[in-house]
């Protein structure tokens, strides 16, 4: 299942620039700032999107404010890609993520997340969107030389901002 | 400017210490990594939920939920029909170990139905198991048989009877189970649970629900040198406002985040 996204987000990439030899292409950068909402945690993140005609691919940097409240610095990275179609103004499209974030206490905890899902967008030069992809989610940690690993189901519920850079 | 400064110096000086207070607390999982809760990774009362819920880093135990088989073997369920949760039908009580063997919980890892005998090799020497205690057979519609309850204790918690505490909301078989185990009463009547405090020597303290009780009345519990136990604690709201009642432990249903409260330096 996994190598299949991975073959299509490839597949998909890649056929943009093999698409622009014969088009007009669009190149833009976009900055912007998300939140996001997952099962186990929430995350705060400065963004960098690229996008050429239909396909936007980002890397997201952030962290979870939440563990910042407990005294605990947990980051996260995340890159994603997303085809959307526009109608007016508004953009909707499939999205796939793939993010890792991690903490330390007592032991490092690190997750992989990998989901697919949809995105939402509204506006021009600013942008606001909305995103929900559900997806399994990789837990593991090792503590008293007892490794535990644990797999689940998780939501990851985005909101955010871009701003066009022209 | 200077108001800035002072604000941001006392903030790093004081903002990242917890206090002796909340380090002193005990903090355990509820059902193993919290009961019904939509977020855990396990089914409560599972084995899986309760191996994760004792790995955590300085997990102080787990609370579990314990029901008696016809067969007289102690079984981790929490509901009184089993078609709440599971493939099964009817009750615990009403049925041998052999066809409970067989249920497993409705979620998508389908984890089994298991026994108390099953966990209790994964508890860590320095950590406590609690047994929420439920008495009535719900098929029948009376309580079980104490007999052949304190002879399942016996027969099942050999060894483990140190790292063992009992919480049991039926108060006519606390000084029974006290002669086994430590035991805690279970109520959300304050007032009740004074007099149990006050009429029934032998047991350790209460398990009281978090909003039921406030820290006056955790002090005078402790005072009378019981210890008190605070459970449904479901937030991170829930867990700090637990926290500010000095608690001797607290049974939360978000375990990561109640340790992480506490803090690692113990």
């Amino acid at each position: 299942m996994i190598s299949r996204l991975i073959t299509l987000f490839l597949f998909q990439f890649y056929a943009g620039f093999f698409l622009a030899q014969n088009q007009e292409s669009t190149f833009l950068w976009r900055i912007g700032l998300s939140q996001e909402f997952q099962k186990f945690n929430q995350f705060s993140c400065a963004r960098v999107q690229f996008e050429q005609n239909k396909n936007l691919f980002a890397v997201n940097l952030g962290f979870s404010p939440q563990k910042a409240s407990q005294h605990i610095f947990a980051p996260t990275a995340s890159v994603d890609y997303a085809r959307l179609w526009v109608i007016n103004r508004v953009f909707f499209g499939p999205l796939i993520v793939f993010s890792a974030d991690t903490h330390v206490f007592g032991t490092r905890f690190l997750y992989l997340h990998s989901s697919a899902g949809y995105r939402f967008v509204f506006g021009s030069q600013w942008q606001f969107y909305q995103e929900l992809t559900m997806g399994p989610t990789l837990e593991s940690f090792t503590y008293q030389n007892q490794q535990n690993k644990h797999v689940a189901w998780n939501y990851h519920f985005k909101l955010g901002v871009h701003y066009a850079l022209r | 400017m200077r108001f800035v400064k002072i604000f941001f110096l006392v903030f790093v000086l004081f903002g990242c210490t917890k206090s002796e207070q909340v380090k002193n607390i005990l903090v355990f999982g509820h059902a193993g990594m919290g009961l019904s809760m939509i977020n855990s990774i396990y089914h409560d009362n599972s084995k899986e939920a309760v191996s994760l819920a004792l790995n955590l880093p300085t997990s102080n135990g787990v609370e579990v939920d314990v029901r008696l088989s016809a067969d007289g073997t102690l079984w981790l369920y929490h509901d009184e029909w089993l078609e709440a949760e599971t493939n099964g039908k009817g009750c615990v009580s009403e049925l041998s170990d052999l066809q409970l063997a067989e249920f497993y919980y409705l979620t998508f890892k389908h984890e089994k139905l298991v026994k108390l005998t099953d966990i209790l090799p994964l508890l860590n020497d320095d950590q406590t198991l609690f047994i929420d205690l439920k008495h009535v057979n719900s098929c029948r519609n009376e309580n079980v048989d104490l007999e052949q309850l304190m002879d399942s204790f016996e027969d099942q918690l050999p060894g483990y009877q140190a790292q063992v505490k009992i919480i049991c909301s039926y108060r006519y078989w606390l000084n029974e189970l006290a002669q086994q185990c430590d035991v805690l009463y279970s109520t959300d009547d304050i007032e009740e649970g004074k007099e149990i405090i006050l009429n029934y020597p032998l047991i350790k303290g209460l398990v009281v629900r978090n909003a039921a009780m406030n820290s006056q009345e955790v002090s005078w519990i402790k005072n009378q040198h019981k210890e008190v136990y605070l459970f449904d604690i479901r937030s991170l709201k829930g867990i700090r406002q637990a926290f500010a009642k000095n608690p001797t432990g607290i049974l939360s249903d978000e375990l990561r985040k109640a340790l992480e409260e506490r803090g690692y330096a113990l």
